[in-house]
């Protein structure tokens, strides 16, 4: 199974969630500034990166992690993948489309236009990660729901399997 | 093959852009017949995901029209990318090309499709944005020819 975390520039939250959730960040503790600027792609992505999907790792059950920078799609973004899957006709169980946008808080917002769009990488670095811990224990919430969500996919389709 | 022509709510440049590459569509055709076209203007709101399947052409290619909002550029990266994580298996028969058609879509029609959401001027938007994309129809072509590989 593929999940696709994404935001709007493919550079904070989505790479925060991916990261916990292939367990490059910790899941019971805050991580720090240090651990957060060492992950690929945090606070590096450019506007011509939106819309590559980046892959991010393996999750402990073998899912393969990916991250997007959506930009203003919102919910449209899985609406519009998955109508190119329907075209391609490939295997929509096998996708799994998590937005990260609802657990942005208003400083991961200001450093982040202040980062990536202005270039004030120091100040708006300084920002972004203040909030990305503000907020941490919700995308630990977030991966925590996406994985409990995939495994009960995985039983029922094993329990489909069992009747037929 | 299959070519997916993406614009901003994919029924006003993608449906002419799809048309035009489903033989569907030639130089003589008036705004009314442009506004009759199978998905023209097809659109309640301003959400963007529809897609249309608006024909085939000799070749066999399908065309289809897609909204993806105002993010064309990224989204023809991003199908691409996808593609490839679904192992898609890439041959003359089997292809999918993205087109980003948005730019076709300019000032004058995005202010019909506000327009065209009260029923009052539906048919006059409809007919305004036909007209629009008429004029357009000599460069769609060219680029259809080019990109779908037509030219050769």
């Amino acid at each position: 199974m593929k999940i696709i975390y994404n935001c709007y520039g493919g550079s904070h939250s989505s790479v925060t969630a991916a990261a916990i959730h292939v367990g490059l960040l910790p899941y019971n503790r805050i991580a720090s500034r240090e651990e957060m600027l060492r992950l690929p792609y945090y606070d590096a992505q450019i506007a011509a990166d939106h819309g590559r999907i980046r892959f991010m790792g393996y999750d402990e059950r073998g899912h393969e992690i990916y991250i997007i920078g959506k930009r203003n799609l919102g919910h449209y973004y899985e609406r519009i993948m998955r109508q190119i899957i329907n075209v391609a006709q490939g295997n929509q169980q096998e996708f799994i489309f998590v937005d990260t946008m609802p657990y942005v808080n208003i400083f991961m917002v200001i450093g982040g236009f202040l980062s990536r769009r202005w270039g004030w990488n120091r100040v708006g670095r300084y920002i972004i990660l203040y909030g990305t811990q503000q907020s941490y224990f919700k995308f630990v919430h977030l991966v925590n729901l996406v994985k409990s969500n995939v495994d009960t996919n995985h039983r029922r389709q094993d329990c489909e399997n069992c009747f037929s | 093959m299959k070519i997916v022509f993406l614009d901003q709510l994919g029924c006003y440049a993608a449906v002419v852009a799809a048309s035009l590459g489903a033989d569907l569509l030639h130089n003589g055709m008036t705004p009314l017949d442009i506004s009759n076209l199978p998905h023209f203007a097809d659109h309640k709101g301003f959400h963007a995901g529809n897609l249309y399947r608006i024909g085939n052409d000799k070749e066999r290619n399908e065309y289809y029209a897609l909204g993806v909002g105002s993010e064309g550029t990224a989204m023809a990266v991003s199908a691409l990318d996808l593609l490839e994580l679904m192992d898609f298996q890439w041959n003359k028969n089997k292809g999918i090309q993205f087109i980003d058609v948005s730019s076709f879509n300019t000032v004058p029609i995005k202010i019909l499709w506000y327009l065209s959401l009260f029923k009052p001027f539906q048919r006059i938007a409809l007919l305004q944005a036909a007209a629009v994309l008429k004029k357009k129809i000599p460069q769609m072509q060219e680029m259809v020819k080019i990109l779908s590989g037509k030219n050769d």
